[in-house]
């Protein structure tokens, strides 16, 4: 019997996996938009890195040289930070089960973590980086060809051990709400770096902050790499040495790590039984009907186990305040406070635009009950709309609590809250019409232990962006009209005439959207039953 | 003359190049406990999920108590219970929590739901279980849980797709002792299992599906009384001999794997 190849063999099946999986129509779809997707990552990927060699370069002639150490500690926080929220991404589990060797298994690992595309993107980084310092300090570029190598193995390995740990955390539900929280902190603080990214170069490291962080800088990996490319070659090789055992002890930690996963440590859902509980009688909501409260209860009930759905439908509102409000309440700024209704409709509309997350893919979450649904004796439009009514109210909720809020305070006029207002019941309608179309021509079954996994697919993230179009178009057209022709009605009768095409929208879209399901209940069903 | 609960005529369904069910006419009547049988593939599961509107035939027609299932889904589902295939539990809602809800979307009030869903759960030993998400579900406890929800209604007709697959002695006793309650009280059952042995004890009629066509229905009486074993002793048929001889028997070919 000759012996498997099988690393070929593991690559030949991921391939044949994605062949299979392009047999589906949606994952035709699917794949196009990866395409446009990629095409934008280049961009990305490329215009990051030449920005990294830019800062390098400026900022080392102008003789900032701490800019090194700086631009190491961006590139280390972010690549550790991506195990957070990508450390699912492959189930190394699933690997395990295959007759493989723990030498091979573990050389999985360690691939997977240097040809993730986080890690790719953090080496260009590094190479750009690299470049800046050999144009304009070429004396550092010998010392940094040597550690930097060193800097990302280290990266790669301590990447991998907080994957495995972040895998292990977010098995219970506590442990998943938690890093869905800590991903929204940290995607407002970095957006809140990225704002204050322009100042970097005028900015001087506050004297406290650095007599208390200089003894953690002195000995962690950037600070060590940025000083040794400054100092002699005895300080390169001492720090070369250093880094080759921090990456030891992260090789340690990883081979322990893999070892447990290997021999078949289990990372199962587990839930503790709160107290026995005979059956309870059910919610009661004001729809008044059996039905619609069982179908509004059970959506309540997902949703609360997923928090991470409405925390990511807040995501986008709570980012774009950030320097909407900054600006809003700089009194230097020409917003000024007078312009809160304007601000007030911004929330708004990027409120409706992150209620995709929930409408876009409304049966994503129930997995094989999407066949209860088919058998239940209810027509598949109210399930719809009871789905709608679930998610609508509590993107309803939270802008009620939002606008009677500045109401209270009399930081909006009334004319603007029920313009507003309307316009706000009108865009969510459109949302959910179209979300409900959305969910049965892209549906995607979400996988609530992972914490990566998308909540709708890219299609449909695709089309969502598409919905900001019409509101952006309404905003645009309100705010022309009533200011140039100086029509203060104007927005509300725009806003009224909204509401009448977005009833006639959202049930001609549902109906659309029912008479697709029923055509197309095999794929559904293998999509979301799987 | 008895009551025809099912009929299904000529029906047909096709998925690209493959006809997984070929002309398929059906009838059973009330109280009939009837197994549907067939080797893999056959086209069971597709059947079940046309008679239960999981799945539109592509041709045909089918007739539940009398009414078109295309035209009254909804009053057809009302009265029917099903057991599909992927078992259709809501895994994130408690055991109690998804009786209560399937209850109430059958129609049933909010106090009658929670106390039908407490009497299920008793009776199928989950009381202790009753406040654990279906997810941390056994097997079994699944399929006694998709069992209690089919017949939280008080259907007249259940669909059940391989109940007892994967199911331990001691939770198939408390399946088989519901399902024969189920009968004596006027209900009829249309099963589908791979297990010919429970299809023998607890069926009054059975059906036969191969490559998509009925090749045989019937009492087992009418079977054994239609099928003919040359050399066969007089003993009866077991349900086993008249489903290998209508089937065509296993493949007993002495070279195939000459390696194991």
């Amino acid at each position: 019997m000759t012996r498997p190849n099988h690393l070929l063999l593991l690559i030949q099946l991921r391939w044949q996996i994605f062949r299979n999986s392009l047999r589906k129509k949606n994952r035709q779809a699917e794949l196009g938009v990866n395409v446009v997707g990629s095409l934008f990552l280049v961009i990305f990927w490329v215009g990051s890195s030449i920005g990294f060699s830019a800062i390098t370069f400026s900022l080392l002639q102008s003789g900032a040289d701490w800019i090194v150490g700086v631009l190491l500690w961006v590139v280390l926080v972010t690549w550790q930070l991506e195990a957070v929220v990508s450390s699912a991404a492959v189930n190394f589990q699933e690997i395990a089960r295959y007759p493989i060797s723990f030498r091979l298994y573990l050389f999985l690992n360690f691939c997977y973590g240097i040809f993730d595309p986080s890690a790719v993107l953090r080496m260009l980084w590094l190479f750009a980086i690299w470049l800046g310092i050999a144009a304009s300090t070429p004396g550092w570029a010998a010392p940094a060809a040597l550690l930097f190598p060193l800097f990302a193995l280290f990266n790669v390995l301590s990447y991998r051990v907080l994957a495995g740990l972040f895998q292990r955390f977010q098995t219970s539900r506590k442990g998943r709400e938690l890093i869905a929280i800590l991903s929204l902190v940290m995607g407002v603080l970095f957006q809140l770096t990225i704002r204050n990214f322009s100042r970097l170069g005028r900015l001087k490291p506050s004297s406290t902050v650095a007599t208390f962080l200089a003894p953690v800088n002195s000995v962690s990996p950037p600070g060590l790499v940025s000083h040794a490319i400054q100092s002699d070659n005895l300080q390169v090789m001492w720090t070369a040495a250093l880094l080759v055992l921090y990456s030891l002890v992260a090789f340690a930690w990883l081979w322990r790590q893999s070892r447990r996963t290997y021999q078949g440590e289990i990372y199962s859902e587990s839930y503790a039984v709160r107290r026995r509980r005979r059956a309870q009688p059910g919610w009661t909501f004001v729809a008044g009907d059996e039905v619609f409260d069982a179908i509004v209860e059970k959506e309540f009930r997902y949703i609360k186990q997923n928090l991470r759905l409405v925390l990511q439908m807040l995501y986008v509102p709570v980012i774009a305040m950030i320097p909407i409000l900054s600006e809003g309440f700089n009194a230097k700024s020409d917003f000024g406070s007078g312009h809160m209704g304007l601000l007030h409709g911004m929330f708004t509309a990027f409120l409706v635009y992150g209620s995709t997350s929930l409408a876009y893919n409304i049966f994503g979450m129930d997995h094989t009950g999407f066949s209860r649904w088919l058998v239940s004796p209810i027509p598949l439009r109210k399930v719809m709309i009871g789905k709608n009514l679930t998610h609508g109210g509590i993107v309803a909720a939270i802008y009620l609590a939002v606008s009677l809020g500045l109401l209270a305070f009399s930081l909006i006029p009334w004319l603007s809250f029920v313009t507003t207002t309307i316009a706000f019941v009108a865009f969510l309608l459109m949302a959910l019409g179209a979300g409900n179309m959305v969910s049965v021509y892209w549906p995607k079954r979400i996988d609530a232990t992972v914490t990566r996994s998308q909540v709708i697919s890219k299609a449909a993230g695709y089309a969502s962006l598409l919905s900001f179009i019409p509101i952006a178009l309404y905003g645009a057209i309100s705010v022309v009209v009533s200011r140039f022709w100086n029509l203060e009605w104007f927005p509300l009768a725009l806003s009224v005439a909204t509401l009448l095409l977005a009833l006639k929208l959202y049930s001609y879209w549902s109906r659309r959207a029912v008479n697709y399901l029923r055509d197309h209940l095999e794929d559904m069903a293998s999509e979301l039953c799987s | 003359m008895p009551e025809i609960v099912l009929e299904a005529r000529g029906l047909r369904r096709t998925f690209s190049d493959l006809t997984a069910v070929d002309n398929l006419d059906l009838t059973v009547e009330r109280q009939q406990f009837y197994g549907f049988l067939g080797p893999n593939g056959a086209g069971k599961s597709t059947t079940i999920k046309m008679l239960t509107g999981l799945l539109r035939p592509t041709q045909g027609e089918i007739r539940i108590f009398g009414l078109d299932l295309e035209k009254n889904s909804v009053e057809v589902k009302r009265r029917i219970g099903v057991v599909p295939e992927g078992l259709a539990l809501f895994e994130r809602l408690t055991g109690a929590q998804l009786l209560n809800f399937v209850g109430r979307m059958y129609g049933l009030d909010r106090a009658t739901s929670a106390q039908r869903a407490a009497e299920l759960l008793d009776f199928m030993g989950l009381t202790d279980s009753a406040d654990k998400l279906v997810a941390d579900y056994s097997h079994g406890m699944k399929k006694k849980t998709a069992l209690a929800a089919a017949v939280i209604h008080r259907p007249e007709m259940l669909f059940l797709d391989e109940p007892f697959e994967g199911v331990d002695a001691i939770a198939a006793t408390t399946l088989k002792g519901l399902l024969h309650r189920f009968i004596e009280r006027g209900g009829t059952i249309f099963l589908t299992s791979h297990v010919l042995e429970v299809v023998e004890r607890l069926c009054t009629h059975i059906g036969i599906i191969q490559n998509g066509r009925l090749v045989a229905s019937g009492s087992l009486d009418d079977l054994r009384a239609g099928v003919r074993i040359a050399g066969h002793d007089q003993s009866p048929l077991t349900l086993e001999e008249i489903f290998l001889e209508v089937v065509g028997g296993a493949k007993q070919d002495a070279g195939a794997l000459s390696w194991l």
